[in-house]
């Protein structure tokens, strides 16, 4: 079976259940891949994104439990062109999502930001690149709530072994009848990382937001 | 993957449904039990938004006919029914709350309708905690979800009329093949002599009896004068009624 069927299938599972998902997703900031994100948005944070526009996470989410961050910092730690940081700064600040102190060095901390969402599933396809996935997931600890892996086949006790010792869980995916077999749920882990979980929850808002916004309805 | 708890409250018109699900509202306040919650007031005769102490702006009735406006004159655009409903959403610090009101327009648009539904099972999907409150007919909250947890309490008051609707709203959840897990009857204002009738009573429709909501001066007075119920004392005995019925349904047995 295709991976990108069980991506697929993946992604609308979650979607019909209340979560926007994503897949094929390359983690902001970083080049590590996931096979499908989910994110489950909170009402409240996703309505003030509605109202006062998305969080342009890219830079923002250095400031994130950072405190008051000088502008010099930011720019070094975003690698973008200074002029790009203050005009993404500038407008973040008219948004009130930041607040910006300009006496002496300029130096900005964010202003009461709450992540939309209440939670991040990551999950991998484990019929190719398994190890490597497995690694790949070990980077993004602290990042997400809970993870996966997803088999068309029953998994060997060897495989499940290193699967559950990351504390994801095991899937069975049915394709005849489209259906996902939770054979070892997965723990679900705190978010330690606040800077990348905003991005990787804003970021995949915001894509689906944008598709929400065809409706005909 | 979580699961939105669902606690819907039915009965007869009068029969105390209102008042059962605020005073459960300000337990679960006070209990911190959830994190995400929202209200949504189905009831015709809305006065949950009295109850709750939270003002209401927009219905979802309204965001319908507006919608069902635009949508006839094909060249307005207008806003889109998802984020109108967004848009009725009110936020208090402890919960949202929604009212579904009324739509004015005449005849069909089912698309419209369709579209809502939809829209109300994905909003819904992002709380820990809805809370319901409806009227006796079910028919407009048919097969919102295929949820296991979800709950509905009968309000009873102390008339045979009250558990004649209790019935069929009993039967109607079977008919419909409705997703609730677990149905449960409430009493209201039921005397303390005549406690042990409502639950004989209760076994005769056959639905579960979950508890009684006493017959109480305070809750009667803030009923009376248009005040709220939230945030009634904690020592108060229907307050107390409500908060233990509360947690029988929050045990994991509760849950079937």
């Amino acid at each position: 079976m295709k991976e990108d069927i069980i991506r697929a299938s993946c992604a609308a599972f979650f979607s019909g259940r209340g979560y926007a998902a994503r897949t094929d997703f390359t983690v902001p900031g970083t080049n590590i891949f996931v096979d499908v994100a989910a994110v489950q948005p909170r009402m409240r944070d996703l309505k003030a994104r509605l109202k006062r526009g998305f969080v342009p996470t890219g830079i923002l989410h250095h400031l994130i439990g950072a405190g008051w961050i000088s502008l010099g910092q930011i720019i070094r730690q975003t690698r973008y062109e200074p002029g790009y940081v203050t005009a993404i700064l500038e407008e973040a600040a008219a948004e009130h999502w930041i607040e910006i102190e300009r006496e002496g060095e300029p130096r900005c901390r964010i202003l009461d930001y709450r992540p939309p969402a209440k939670e991040c599933l990551l999950a991998f396809v484990g019929t190719e690149m398994l190890l490597e996935k497995i690694e790949r997931l070990k980077e993004l600890a602290g990042c997400y709530n809970r993870a996966l892996f997803l088999f068309p086949y029953p998994v060997d006790d060897q495989t499940t072994e290193q699967i559950v010792q990351l504390g994801a869980g095991v899937v069975r995916y049915h394709q005849e009848h489209g259906m996902f077999q939770q054979l070892i749920p997965a723990e679900t882990h705190d978010i330690e990382d606040q800077g990348r979980f905003a991005l990787i929850v804003e970021y995949i808002l915001y894509e689906n937001v944008w598709i929400q916004m065809e409706d005909i309805i | 993957m979580k699961t939105t708890r669902v606690f819907s409250f039915s009965g007869k018109g009068g029969s105390g449904k209102t008042t059962t699900a605020s005073l459960m509202m300000a337990a679960i306040i006070r209990g911190r039990i959830f994190r995400d919650i929202l209200v949504i007031d189905a009831d015709p005769d809305a006065n949950l938004s009295r109850t709750l102490r939270i003002p209401v702006e927009k219905t979802v009735g309204q965001a319908v006919d507006q919608r069902r406006k635009e949508l006839k004159d094909a060249s307005a655009k207008g806003t889109k029914l998802r984020f109108s409903l967004l848009d009725s959403i009110r936020h208090s610090e402890a919960f949202d709350f929604l009212v579904m009101g009324r739509t004015m327009g005449d005849g069909c648009y089912c698309s419209v309708h369709s579209a809502l539904k939809e829209n109300l099972t994905e909003t819904m999907a992002m709380y820990d905690l809805v809370l319901m409150d409806f009227d006796a007919g079910l028919e407009h909250f048919s097969r919102h979800s295929g949820n296991p947890a979800d709950t509905l309490l009968i309000s009873c008051d102390p008339s045979q009329l009250s558990f004649d609707t209790a019935k069929r709203i009993a039967d109607l959840v079977q008919e419909l093949s409705l997703p609730y897990d677990h149905l449960y009857l409430v009493g209201c204002r039921f005397p303390r002599n005549m406690e042990e009738t409502f639950f004989q009573m209760a076994r005769q429709t056959g639905i579960e009896a979950l508890g009684i909501i006493p017959d109480d001066s305070e809750v009667a007075s803030r009923n009376l004068y248009g005040q709220d119920l939230i945030s009634i004392d904690s020592e108060n005995p229907a307050f107390k009624a409500a908060d233990e019925m509360l947690r029988k349904l929050l045990q994991p047995n509760a849950m079937g």
